[in-house]
């Protein structure tokens, strides 16, 4: 499995400090970035499992930004962290899809702990099921290759 | 005691907010505050899980009524702006350009500790020596020294004070509690983001305390030479 890496997306330098500091035990490779042409950048380079996005940022917002990343690099767990927002919105993200959690600010640090677990679980899992499926798919066409070669051969293994 | 707050906007607008409050006891005028009051002020609404305020007693939350005249003014700024910050005290003048977010932040967090709220009358000590914008270090140092003094003058001078900062950590935890409650009540209240984002701002000195009693205080062993 690859490494886990964050990225933390806010335009207040303290917010980021802050949180940093609520993942600083656990076992994460930490990015930062305090707009979001910034976390484009990071996101193109590194393999990132989760990110947590502010939603008000000067310049692009957290929610085109999260609509980007999720065209570009679906498999990317995206959160929205937002002093401001209506239950709409938040119903209207989730349920669509656009975004794995609504978190709002301030935010409780267990439930972000865990947010982000999860979120890394999640990025796993679907990781593992596309290895899965790739090696099924090779072997779907291995099965298909011998069957041409040698008609009958396959239906004899699987007896 | 009177600290007034200037806000001046790049459009040319201003922004003034007096904070009077009692100099021996850093507890607001309650005649200088609104007498008719908005809903999300309400106790019984959102009151925080562990407020020890009766809502027989108490119609408002006395954190929250602090803040109307700050929502009034600043429900419809962005916090991203840019102002010039001019603050007046009976000492001292601090002007310095800074965001609207940062400003308010420090507006906010004097006029919550002055409120009245019962969690956050530890904190008035601190506005009684108000130092505005201050930074997470600042914080920490006056925040310790705060508490110090406290249980020293809790304690009486010959009995062992015990040096834990444990209690610290604990006013701080009730503070965030104090603050999620403070932004849930604002987010309905106000059309733009500047008085939750300055909410959101005081949190984060909160949020970062334990980390800063934890790690931060061993970094100032080289400040503190003389002393050990």
């Amino acid at each position: 499995m690859y490494e886990n890496k964050i990225l933390l997306v806010d335009d207040e330098p303290s917010v980021l400090n802050s949180l940093e500091r609520v993942f600083a035990d656990e076992d994460y490779v930490i990015f930062t970035a305090n707009d979001a042409v910034k976390a484009l950048e990071i996101i193109d380079q590194e393999k990132i499992k989760v990110i947590i996005s502010d939603e008000r940022m000067p310049g692009m917002k957290g929610s085109q930004l999260l609509s980007l990343i999720a065209l570009q690099h679906p498999e990317v767990v995206r959160i929205t962290l937002t002093g401001h927002a209506s239950i709409d919105a938040a119903m209207k993200a989730v349920n669509q899809g656009e975004i794995f959690r609504f978190m709002l600010k301030p935010w409780d640090n267990f439930e972000l702990l865990m947010a982000v677990r999860m979120g890394i679980e999640k990025y796993d899992i679907e990781m593992k099921n596309r290895k899965l499926l790739a090696q099924l798919r090779t072997q779907e066409l291995q099965l298909e290759r011998a069957e041409r070669i040698s008609p009958g051969i396959t239906q004899f293994a699987q007896e | 005691m009177r600290v007034a707050y200037r806000f001046s906007f790049e459009s040319g607008r201003e922004e003034t907010v007096v904070v009077s409050f009692d100099s021996d006891t850093a507890l607001q005028d309650m005649r200088n505050l609104p007498q008719e009051l908005p809903g999300w002020t309400d106790l019984e609404q959102g009151q925080c899980s562990h407020c020890s305020l009766d809502v027989e007693q108490h119609k408002a939350c006395p954190a929250a009524r602090s803040l109307v005249d700050v929502v009034k003014r600043f429900g419809d700024v962005d916090s991203h702006q840019s102002v010039v910050l001019r603050v007046v005290m009976p000492e001292r003048k601090v002007v310095n350009a800074t965001t609207v977010q940062r400003g308010l932040g420090s507006l906010v967090g004097l006029l919550l500790a002055t409120s009245g709220c019962p969690h956050l009358g530890f904190f008035r000590p601190m506005a009684r020596f108000h130092l505005p914008l201050s930074s997470e270090e600042d914080t920490a140092m006056r925040a310790v020294g705060m508490y110090l003094i406290g249980r020293y003058l809790g304690h009486g001078k010959d009995q062992d004070l015990g040096l834990s900062l444990a209690g610290l950590r604990e006013l701080y935890r009730n503070l965030e509690i104090v603050n999620s409650s403070i932004a849930l009540r604002l987010r309905g209240a106000a059309e733009n983001d500047a008085s939750v984002n300055a909410v959101i701002f005081l949190d984060m000195f909160a949020k970062s305390m334990p980390f800063i009693l934890e790690d931060k205080l061993q970094d100032l062993r080289p400040l503190f030479s003389a002393y050990l």
